[in-house]
């Protein structure tokens, strides 16, 4: 029953910076109206951000390897070990996609794959190597990868990341959270990593001084209460990074919701649409104050709910995605460069500022203007085409081995 | 603080409390007063102004037609995509809808003769529902073709059983539109009003043109609604087309300046995209076009882009917190016929 005192109370109470309750939050997600949850959402956002500053990054999604033994029914981008289909980058690959990302002015590759049944942690090592020879930021390897390659490797999750933080590992992704709940894991990923391994990769790693990211894919088969569950189990996640480091500047550096888009085994299940994405991004912010930055997932929600999202609790527009294949194979296929983003953030009344992974400002470049852009991409932004002497501006401290 | 307080707080912050009142009674809006809406830097404060109007004249009720796509007959027609389902004239029969509507590509030369034929022909197989076709533009077009005076136009195409004018984006961006909507309502029909505007065009213009339509349905009527029309689609480069905050700025400047004199507030989820109109749900719109009907999709739905279903439309509806109910094509209660 909707008790409107109680909405009023708990809006302020998540506006003045206090707790909301699993009980609370799964009250607001039920009750409250779009409009209240935005503005209240935006309240918080601006106390943590008051500068009206909205950052956002160039990275590529890298994809090292389709290969995959965790058969999630909700995934159109696996293919099963042994497959025709499956493929693995060559070194000669990784390296133009990375050239490619910082001459469009990139800092990082974003680079996961899949569950191997047999690739160990050397394996991986000398991949990570290998990407961090080019002096770019390697945020890579989710939860599920870490957990499976401590697994194939007979060590323990810790040696694992520390193994491979010791190859050039700077963070660790969110990828594979979908939601954090057994129930709603074993409705579409019943062989990946249960909530309690995800969430030990990123207290391991936490501990180890690594900042990883948290996401929520939501809208498959999961409950409202499996959604507040999963802020939960993050919020916990993020105060102990805090606790064991004596300061806030440790755990997750953000949070990042999108919305499932229906292929594969669970084609027949309807999308969720943007009135469910806001809602549940504003009840993010409201819900996880201790994680200090939020981003808008335009990659599945397109540019305009992405931009709205900047009213609904989110101080970021993630990143440029030069390159995305998983989301794209399951059909969508929204795209932006840097100058589109700036657009966008401008136009929502904000300031944009490129950062780099640790939301640090970094200076933006190469493709830093619309003039630029049409001079690379011609009228059509999704024609990027590099000129040759885009690559002249790579640092030259490439190395590694081809 | 109640739902009401914490939005009033944030209409308050963006100094335009004093508004408040007059938008939850349905008072006529000063244009003085819409500019200070529209210079207010906070869309979620014109979003909650807009919205409190609404409410007020819609409560939860979100209207939406079932759209019966028609090709036009003798005309070309582009290849059907994943989004977009269209029927030839001969296979409407048995195909349950609220509203039908002509779609393609007419020729900027087209005949009077051959358009007054189409829609007897489409009258002739789905006589049950409302027709909707022939943008502003295109009845300029004939017109001009013809010879004819824009009113002989539009009488025309009533009398043959034309019952109310389509839009196409970016229309209603200057005069010329609402000449032909003022002609339509000579001849009795019904319309929808067009709010168009482009990137960066939610400015001084854009009200002057809201004011030039509540100016023409105050002096007699005959619009149904007012659509709000960017001039790209959704999937223009934001470099090019409207941002969200435009859209939800142009919904809601058209709720407020509108809504004592025309009842709804339409969003077509076709040029706005349906993520965007399910938001201006609650940015003062109580309408949805975008439902289409079809005896079997012509694509798979299995990956890829999905057609805007009536039970995908309802389901959005119902995620915004609002309740759909089925309208024609002249925004009577409806409930789908098959002919």
């Amino acid at each position: 029953m909707s008790d409107p005192a109680r909405t009023e109370d708990l809006l302020a109470k998540a506006i003045d910076g206090g707790r909301l309750t699993p009980d609370e939050g799964l009250y607001l997600h039920d009750e409250a109206d779009l409009l209240s949850l935005g503005a209240a959402a935006h309240e918080v956002r601006m106390r943590l951000h008051p500068e009206r500053v909205v950052t956002y990054i160039v990275d590529r999604n890298v994809n090292y390897s389709n290969v995959c033994d965790s058969y999630c029914n909700f995934c159109s981008f696996y293919a099963a070990p042994g497959s025709k289909n499956g493929y693995v980058l060559s070194r000669a690959a990784l390296r133009k996609k990375i050239l490619e990302t910082k001459a469009l002015g990139g800092e990082q590759i974003l680079m996961q794959g899949g569950t191997h049944p047999e690739w160990d942690v050397e394996w991986y090592a000398d991949l990570i190597a290998y990407c961090k020879s080019f002096d770019i930021h390697v945020h890579a390897l989710s939860s599920p990868e870490i957990h499976k390659i401590a697994q194939v490797s007979g060590i323990s999750v810790r040696d694992t990341i520390a193994r491979l933080h010791e190859a050039g590992l700077d963070s660790i992704p969110g990828g594979g959270a979908e939601v954090l709940t057994d129930y709603a894991r074993d409705a579409i990923s019943p062989l990946k990593c249960t909530t309690d391994q995800w969430l030990e990769v990123h207290r391991e790693a936490h501990a180890l001084g690594l900042r990883t990211t948290a996401t929520m894919m939501l809208g498959h088969r999961e409950r409202p209460i499996d959604r507040i569950q999963h802020l939960e189990f993050l919020r916990q996640t993020q105060d102990l990074a805090h606790e064991n480091a004596g300061s806030t500047d440790a755990g997750f550096t953000a949070y990042i919701s999108w919305l499932f888009q229906p292929t594969h085994v669970l084609k027949a299940d309807e999308p969720k649409g943007g009135a469910e994405y806001l809602r549940t991004v504003a009840l993010s912010r409201l819900y996880l104050q201790n994680v200090a930055n939020m981003q808008s997932s335009w990659v599945t929600m397109g540019p305009k709910i992405g931009q709205m999202a900047l009213w609904f609790g989110c101080n970021d527009m993630g990143s440029t995605m030069i390159e995305e294949n998983v989301v794209s194979s399951a059909g969508v296929a929204y795209r932006m460069l840097s100058p589109e983003i700036c657009s966008v953030i401008e136009a929502a009344g904000f300031r944009a500022q490129q950062r780099n992974f640790f939301y640090e400002p970094v200076d933006a470049r190469f493709l830093d203007t619309p003039e630029r852009m049409r001079e690379v991409c011609g009228e059509n932004p999704r024609n990027l085409a590099l000129p040759a002497e885009a690559f002249d501006q790579v640092p030259a401290t490439v190395s590694g081995r081809e | 603080m109640s739902r009401e307080s914490l939005l009033k707080r944030i209409v308050d912050a963006a100094g335009l409390g004093d508004l408040w009142i007059a938008a939850r009674r349905g008072a006529r809006i000063a244009r003085s007063d819409l500019e200070r809406v529209r210079t207010c830097g906070h869309p979620l404060a014109a979003a909650a102004l807009a919205d409190a109007r609404r409410e007020q004249a819609a409560g939860v009720v979100v209207t939406h037609p079932w759209t019966l796509r028609v090709r036009a007959p003798s005309i070309p027609f582009v290849a059907e995509s994943a989004m977009f389902v269209s029927h030839p004239i001969d296979r409407l029969a048995g195909v349950p809808a609220t509203e039908t509507q002509l779609v393609g590509a007419l020729p900027s030369d087209l005949p009077l003769g051959l358009a007054l034929e189409m829609i007897r022909s489409v009258k002739s197989a789905r006589p049950d529902v409302p027709l909707r076709a022939f943008s502003p533009s295109q009845v300029e077009e004939l017109s001009i073709t013809d010879g004819a005076s824009l009113g002989d136009v539009v009488t025309e195409l009533a009398r043959v059983g034309l019952d109310t004018l389509d839009w196409a984006p970016g229309d209603g961006t200057d005069g010329a539109a609402l000449r032909v909507h003022e002609h339509a309502h000579d001849a009795r029909m019904k319309t929808v009003a067009p709010v168009g505007y482009s990137k960066g065009g939610v400015d001084e213009a854009f009200l002057g043109r809201l004011d030039a339509i509540r100016e023409l349905d105050e002096n007699g009527g005959g619009f149904l609604s007012a659509v709000v029309l960017p001039d790209r689609t959704e999937g223009a480069s934001p470099l090019h087309g409207p941002a969200g905050t435009e859209d939800t700025l142009a919904c809601a400047l058209t709720r407020l300046a509108l809504g004592h004199t025309i009842s709804h507030v339409t969003i077509d989820a076709h040029v706005i995209g349906h993520k965007l109109a399910a938001l201006l749900l609650s940015a003062g719109a109580d309408d949805v076009v975008g439902a289409q009907a079809a005896a079997a999709w012509t694509t798979p739905t299995g990956d890829g882009p999905r057609p805007l279903n009536p039970d995908r439309m309802r389901r959005y509806v119902i995620e915004a917190r609002r309740s759909p109910d089925l309208r024609d094509g002249l925004f009577r209660d409806a409930t789908a016929s098959t002919g």
